[in-house]
């Protein structure tokens, strides 16, 4: 599906990343772990053409994305969605949350189906009404669910979770994984999940990557 | 002298189209010289009902009741007291570093800032700043002030601001979800702070967590919220739970497999007569519908729900 290789990244003289490797297989939940600072957003970023690696190659579907400009990396941007850590510097602060998750539909052109908005707000146990408000008017961890409704909006091919549960209660984040768990095997996505909670990982991901000295293993 | 006291207080978030209720009917208090956890629901209320202890609700906010510290009504006090009581008697680590850390100033700017409320000798400011960021797990403090918050993880975002908010000792310290983002050692770190924060000069802890491991180890008395209330409070809540949304809040730990509690909140613009939790209850019995159950005593604990009313 992707595959990064000899990727390297330093911020000053620090080496964040140092020669990673690995290959993200189609409909497969890849896990990255790893400890708080060891890179894992940053390799994040990286995939998604936010920053660009020092050194590497990012291949999908035969192109190599690292080296695409702006305009022609947004053909690939649709199908690779993240969901960041910090949901809430994703939504702007001045725009009702109900105009924000359909924004991205907007860049790319595409329709809002409202039946699907309707579904997947009452699949992630959202009140509707949340919708009517805006940012700073809603909980951490209902921002954190309608960040995850306004990636799968694009229906992406590859969706990037970065801590996504990092903000709900352990009851509405054990509901949340088994609904993103249904939807991944509905779909045949590819997920490559972030987080540093070993059980959750364990129950969640066919595969783990370890983050660790900048290598990952 | 410090406790926290709620008597009748809530908070509505009234707009033209929907009127919010997060807190409902709070008769409650919150113990100085303890360390108390609040867990629960997201969107349940935690993270308002601190905010309006440390008077930060948006003005639109309506509330109604009282909250007592030091046998004052704190919520009768002007703008301009009560923001006096921020940093000096209530320090806040909120939620969402990223919000409360200015993007465009450095570290050493916002440790400044707060510890200037109480030291004003400022090589004395650079070497407490210095101190604290390496308690908590800085190798190298000095680099981390000179830094911008982008510059730094979720996790060390967090630190440092759990270190701006100790840094002018306050009397009670607030901390919502103060172990986001960190992996298990600097959890270890974390937890062995917040221990320790009598030696800050704080006596006073509540903490908001999602982390159960972590509010068993570390706090004297865990409150339950859900839905705006709080449903069950007492010194063992988290090993022995016995309102049926705590039990079913514990069987959703991935330690315990994470099983699913199924059905969806109640809205909090929804006011109904019964238990809140009753659309989701398997033991839900015909008074559930009709009733709002308050908190009973029950063994060392308070619970709200009618199985355990005894009838007193
Ligand atoms: N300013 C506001 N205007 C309207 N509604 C609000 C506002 N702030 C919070 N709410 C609502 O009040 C309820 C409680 O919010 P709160 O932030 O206290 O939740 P929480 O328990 O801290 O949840 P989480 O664990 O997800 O952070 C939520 O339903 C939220 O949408
Ligand atoms: N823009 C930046 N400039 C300098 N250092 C950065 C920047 N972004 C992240 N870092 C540093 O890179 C390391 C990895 O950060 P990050 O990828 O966010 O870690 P995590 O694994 O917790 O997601 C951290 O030490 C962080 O301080
Ligand atoms: S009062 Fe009734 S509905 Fe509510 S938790 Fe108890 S048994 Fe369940
Ligand atoms: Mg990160
Ligand atoms: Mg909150």
């Amino acid at each position: 599906m992707i595959k990064v290789s000899n990727l390297d990244k330093s911020f000053g003289d620090k080496k964040i990343l140092n020669d990673i490797n690995f290959t993200l297989k189609s409909g497969e939940i890849l896990s990255i772990v790893g400890d708080s600072g060891s890179g894992k957003t940053t390799l994040s970023k990286i995939i998604l053409g936010l920053i660009k690696p020092d050194r590497g190659q990012i291949i999908y579907e035969g192109v190599d994305l690292v080296n695409l400009g702006k305009k022609d990396f947004k053909k690939y941007r649709k199908d690779i969605q993240i969901i960041s850590q910090n949901p809430s510097s994703f939504f702007d602060p001045s725009m009702k949350l109900g105009r924000s998750v359909i924004e991205p539909l907007k860049n790319f052109k595409l329709k809002l189906d409202d039946e699907k908005l309707k579904d997947l707000i009452e699949e992630f146990k959202l009140d509707e009404k949340v919708l009517a408000r805006y940012p700073h008017q809603v909980s951490g961890g209902e921002i954190q669910r309608l960040s995850i409704i306004r990636a799968l909006l694009l229906e992406p091919k590859i969706l990037i979770l970065d801590e996504p549960t990092s903000m709900l209660d352990i009851s509405v984040q054990a509901q949340i994984l088994d609904i993103l768990k249904r939807i991944q095997v509905d779909k045949n996505m590819s997920y490559i999940f972030i987080s540093h909670d070993m059980e959750v990982v364990e129950i969640f991901s066919d595969r783990v990557l370890n983050l660790k000295n900048s290598k990952l293993i | 002298m410090g406790d926290i006291i709620f008597e009748d207080f809530n908070v509505n978030f009234e707009t033209r189209k929907q009127n919010v209720k997060s807190v409902r009917d709070m008769n409650l208090t919150i113990k100085s010289h303890k360390i108390t956890g609040i867990v629960g629901e997201s969107g349940c209320g935690k993270s308002v009902l601190s905010l309006s202890i440390l008077g930060l609700l948006p003005d639109y906010a309506k509330t109604s009741g009282n909250i007592y510290y030091d046998n004052k009504d704190i919520t009768a006090l002007a703008n301009r007291v009560r923001e006096k009581y921020l940093g000096r008697e209530f320090g806040y680590i909120s939620q969402n570093p990223s919000e409360s850390l200015s993007p465009i100033r450095k570290i050493r700017k916002q440790f400044y800032e707060s510890l200037d409320l109480v030291e004003k000798n400022k090589a004395e400011i650079e070497k407490k700043s210095i101190e604290i960021l390496k308690e908590l797990g800085f190798e190298k403090p000095l680099e981390v002030l000179d830094k911008y918050p982008f510059q730094l993880s979720g996790g060390q975002q967090q630190r440092v601001l759990t270190g701006i908010a100790i840094s002018s000792s306050p009397r009670w310290i607030f901390a919502d979800e103060p172990t986001k983002g960190l992996d298990e050692n600097i959890k270890k770190d974390s937890l062995e702070l917040f221990k320790k924060l009598r030696s800050f000069g704080i006596d006073s802890t509540l903490v908001i967590t999602h982390d159960i491991d972590f509010a068993k180890n570390l706090c004297d008395e865990v409150m339950v919220m859900y839905s705006g209330q709080i449903v069950e409070m007492g010194i063992d809540v988290l090993d022995n739970p016995k309102h049926p949304y705590t039990k079913g809040f514990i069987e959703s730990m991935p330690s315990k497999g994470m099983k699913i509690m199924e059905g969806k909140t109640l809205s909090p613009t929804e006011d109904i007569r019964g238990c809140r939790f009753a659309n989701r209850c398997g033991c839900k019995t015909k008074r559930c519908d009709l009733e709002s159950p308050k908190l009973y005593n029950y063994e060392n604990s308070q619970v709200r729900c009618f199985l355990y009313d005894k009838g007193e």
